[in-house]
């Protein structure tokens, strides 16, 4: 590891940068855009968070994927390959947003490996509403556009920390 | 020629599959496994010629499964697909024996690119 600790700031580029080569390979969409940036977390959304965990408190990272459930609906067909009018199941839709969450992690992961000491990555979960995290946070949204449909890309900091850097 | 996946997310698994069809590989028979203790009995039942591993899975790991694969079964041929992708992992993948590496978000040239020497 080298350099000072990441900002706020420095993980949301992170997680844009990684969101984009999401967008434009997996799901196969041509636009990815960032059309603003939020420092709170809407209310009733649905989506999952993974997490992103570096040794000596480098990092205590949540990374989430949220949208509507039309929205959730519509980025798990672009990733399985459906049509867009092809049902999609709910298991489906928790496991496709889950596997992106992953994806979206491990890019993130590569990117921040010179910053954050062995940089490990957990396992996702999906939720329907509103996820309660116990630590202090500090919250970074990015609203973006992926295709047509708009999600918001959230970064998460727990700890003691969380609630101070941005 | 039979190709093992082993990833516990549905959606990786068919991803995957569609893939390697588009990568030319659509004549190969599939086989799906959401787990490494599944993946462990279809590798002793029919013997598939490759593995595709994910490397994070609830209960065994990738990592832990290669190893269970050294101790139960002939030297099968074996990648990783997955998430993870420093050069450190990299490195441990290599060392345990995997051919390649695949790092999602991926693309078709991926697969050919990794592939195209094991499966020839």
């Amino acid at each position: 590891m080298s350099g000072a600790q990441m900002s706020m700031r420095e993980w949301l580029e992170a997680a844009e940068t990684s969101a984009q080569e999401l967008v434009t390979t997996a799901l196969g969409y041509e636009k990815f855009e960032v059309i603003g940036r939020l420092t709170e977390v809407p209310l009733k959304k649905i989506g999952a968070y993974i997490p992103l965990v570096g040794d000596g408190e480098t990092a205590k990272m949540e990374i989430g994927i949220l949208s509507d459930p039309e929205g959730c609906q519509a980025l798990s067909r672009s990733l399985l390959g459906m049509a867009d009018t092809e049902p999609v199941t709910t298991a489906d839709v928790a496991d496709a947003i889950g596997e992106m969450a992953n994806i979206l992690a491990g890019s993130i992961k590569r990117l921040v490996a010179d910053r954050v000491s062995s940089p490990q990555i957990g396992l996702p979960f999906f939720f329907d509403g509103m996820v309660h995290f116990k630590e202090p946070l500090a919250t970074a949204v990015s609203n973006s556009l992926w295709g047509t449909v708009n999600v918001l890309l959230v970064v998460l900091q727990r700890g003691e920390s969380g609630g101070q850097k941005q | 020629m039979k190709i093992l996946i082993v990833d516990d997310s549905k959606a990786m698994r068919m991803i995957v599959k569609r893939t390697l069809r588009q990568a030319g590989y659509d004549d190969f028979v599939t086989e799906e496994a959401a787990t490494g203790r599944e993946a462990l009995n279809i590798i002793l039942q029919s013997s598939p010629d490759i593995v595709l591993i994910d490397w994070n899975m609830p209960e065994m790991s990738g990592m832990e499964l290669i190893e269970e694969m050294k101790k139960n079964s002939s030297p099968i041929k074996f990648g990783f697909v997955t998430s993870e992708g420093t050069p450190e992992m990299r490195k441990r993948a290599i060392e345990a024996g995997a051919l390649f590496f695949i790092s999602k978000p991926f693309t078709v040239g991926t697969f050919q690119q990794a592939l195209s020497g094991v499966l020839s």
